[in-house]
């Protein structure tokens, strides 16, 4: 099954951008909303002119997410791809945890049961286990894993498929300036996931390779992890 | 990171920082240390490598902004290669009036080096068929810059090396193609004086020219011709980027005289006088059907001259050929084109009408640093130039011999902007 209708929230993120280059290409009507009015406007010209996509767009309010919702029925996948790396404690929590469970809490109870749909939300691998760069974004990562495995459980009986995605390094603008591990580009990213459709509810690693890492990462006792901490320059 | 460029001669670390977004303010930033936009990194010199400071690397803006396929005019972003802009245009019908012979480079690159092709005779250089952009400069902010509007910095930015801003968007007429095929001819010249006479006559019939020559030999050349076919292809010309690469460094010894002498000669041996019909990306993008070809030369890389001849002396070419090839040196592949009289657009530019050559050469050491300052001089004597864009070894007084208008450029120089080359050029 391939998406027909697409909901994107934080399309000009990296990854997501990307991801909607995959499926505009692919034939799927995209609706993006995001917080830069000029940043969408942008990316809904490329994605016509590349690839004649019907692509619509709305920068980020609670009337857009009101009409987002109501629509709901008509969308066969969602896609929530906030995130920010740096910033106060405060914004950290707010973006990557508050924000999107408020979110999808509120589609979770709109959506219709039997219907088909997809949720796909970025998480991270920072999320798998905590280090000490990037503390306070795993945590929200991780307190956002925890919430999406509940409701994910709660949907098991209906025809809503919650996905947890997890990227790994990726060059964008939140990793500007990083050192990265294996990094990918947000293409490859976008690609693994596309190639994997239709999803089943559970967590991907994206791009694949970073599923048995992040499996050995969490596995590692406590004493050779501080040791791997030591050696890595992230 | 460790940002080289495709000559891999520098292995001094570079500070990458990419930019995505038009909009975003850091990078206009006037405390950053020096700066200088990059775009593929496909220049083979050290135009794209700025040791000193960070590197804006600009294939983040990799969007189409608008396509007019009734006036034929693109406005895209300045991270967007040449191949992803091909991509799309080709199949409605329109070209670049100007083809760089690599679809890896970028369109704001192939402003900032005024990048030619094949048909310089007739259509001049990547410049001069661009309607305007956008310039990012650290104090002005925000410039669009066209032939009317900031003409001054337009001139100076078309062939300036990256060093008058940062290029967010460029908007260029394209040329309606009635396929995306080309015809032409294949013919063998056995003196270099023949190649050249015959480069300007088969300017006459065909658009795109250029002499493949054999700088193990005196009398091996392969002159091709070709021009857009005018009937529409049925056959499908399939994807833009090959498949095949080079996947690691090659041992160094793989390339040595005695090997790239049979090269060039199988290759002379293997052409036919012959007519052919092939997709316009295999005829004008040859080296890019083997990706990381650069990888082919080993890991201390190669070095590349490319000059160009003005047209009073152009009957002095083959005697550098003939200096090049007594140098001991190792070439691999000799091309050599003839630029027409459409004036280059940019302060620095490189064509002017006469004759070019572009030859790669093995990194050998300070041998081959050496011999490029001998021909560089013998270039320079005779009002000849090198293309800033391949250059490492060009000396201050050359490059002000050379470009005349080094003066008027300095001046819209980004005072915050700065690269190796410039360091070098202008100490």
């Amino acid at each position: 099954m391939k998406a027909k209708n697409a909901l994107v929230f934080g399309a000009s993120s990296q990854i997501a951008l990307e991801l909607c280059h995959e499926l505009a290409r692919g034939g799927t009507r995209l609706t993006m909303i995001a917080r830069s009015a000029m940043r969408l406007e942008e990316i809904a010209n490329d994605l016509r002119i590349r690839y004649g996509a019907l692509v619509q767009w709305q920068p980020e309010s609670d009337e857009a997410l009101g009409q987002g919702l109501e629509r709901l029925d008509a969308f066969d996948l969602v896609v929530v791809a906030y995130g920010v790396l740096e910033g106060p404690l405060a914004t950290l929590i707010e973006t990557n945890l508050t924000k999107v469970v408020l979110l999808l809490s509120q589609i979770v109870a709109q959506a219709d049961s039997e219907r088909p749909l997809s949720i796909l939300v970025f998480s991270s691998i920072a999320a798998d286990r905590p280090k000490e760069r990037n503390l306070a974004y795993g945590a929200a990562k991780a307190g956002l894993d925890f919430y999406l495995a509940g409701v994910r459980e709660q949907c098991r009986a209906t025809k809503i498929k919650i996905i947890t995605v997890k990227p790994g390094d990726t060059f964008s603008p939140m990793t500007r300036g990083r050192n990265l591990i294996f990094p990918s580009n947000a293409t490859d990213v976008a690609r693994s996931l596309i190639d994997r459709f239709p999803l089943s509810p559970g967590t991907v690693y994206s791009p694949r390779f970073w599923g048995p890492i992040m499996t050995a990462v969490r596995m590692m006792p406590r004493w050779l992890f501080r040791i791997t901490e030591r050696f890595r320059r992230i | 990171m460790i940002g080289q460029s495709w000559g891999r001669r520098s292995r001094l670390p570079q500070k990458l920082l990419p930019i995505y977004w038009r909009d975003e303010d850091w990078f206009r930033d006037v405390a950053l240390p020096k700066r200088l936009p990059r775009g593929a990194g496909r220049s083979y010199g050290d135009l794209c490598l700025n040791t000193q400071g960070i590197l804006l690397q600009t294939q983040g803006l990799n969007r189409f902004l608008h396509f007019d396929e009734e006036r034929g005019t693109i406005t895209c972003g300045a991270g967007l290669t040449i191949g992803e802009v091909l991509a799309v245009t080709m199949p409605r019908g329109f070209s670049f009036f100007t083809c760089p012979n690599s679809i890896g480079i970028t369109v704001g690159g192939a402003v900032a080096a005024d990048a030619h092709g094949r048909n310089h005779y007739s259509q001049g250089s990547f410049g001069n068929h661009i309607e305007s952009f956008e310039l990012v400069r650290t104090h002005q902010g925000s410039v669009v810059c066209s032939a009317e509007e900031n003409s001054e910095l337009f001139h100076a930015t078309i062939g300036g090396l990256g060093l008058t801003g940062v290029i967010t968007w460029v908007k260029i007429r394209l040329k309606p193609i009635a396929s995306d095929y080309v015809e032409g001819e294949k013919k063998k010249v056995e003196s270099i004086h023949d190649g050249i006479r015959l480069l300007s006559e088969w300017h006459e019939k065909y658009e795109y020219v250029c002499l493949w020559w054999d700088l193990y030999s005196k009398s091996r050349g392969v002159l091709v011709g070709a021009n857009h076919a005018a009937r529409k292809s049925v056959e499908a010309t399939g994807r833009f980027y090959s498949r095949l690469s080079v996947p690691f460094d090659f041992p160094r010894f793989l390339i040595n005289r005695r090997s790239m002498k049979l090269f060039n000669k199988a290759y002379y041996l293997f052409k036919r006088d012959a007519l052919f019909r092939r997709p316009l990306k295999n005829y004008l993008f040859t080296l890019d059907q083997l990706k990381n070809w650069n990888r082919l030369f080993g890991r201390h890389g190669f070095m590349h001259f490319h000059f160009v001849i003005p047209r009073r002396n152009e009957n002095q070419v083959p005697e550098i050929l003939e200096q090049m090839r007594a140098d001991g040196e190792t070439p691999a592949l000799c091309i050599i084109k003839r630029f027409g009289e459409v004036p280059a657009r940019g302060a620095l530019s490189f064509p002017i009408p006469g004759i070019m050559v572009a030859t790669d050469f093995k990194f050998c050491g300070q041998r081959t640093v050496a011999a490029f300052r001998r021909w560089e001089k013998s270039v320079i004597a005779l009002g000849g130039r090198l293309y800033l864009a391949k250059d490492l070894v060009l000396t201050p007084d050359g490059f002000k011999t050379s470009y005349p208008n080094w003066n008027s450029f300095a001046t819209f120089k980004d005072p915050l902007f700065s690269s190796d080359l410039w360091e070098r050029l202008m100490p």
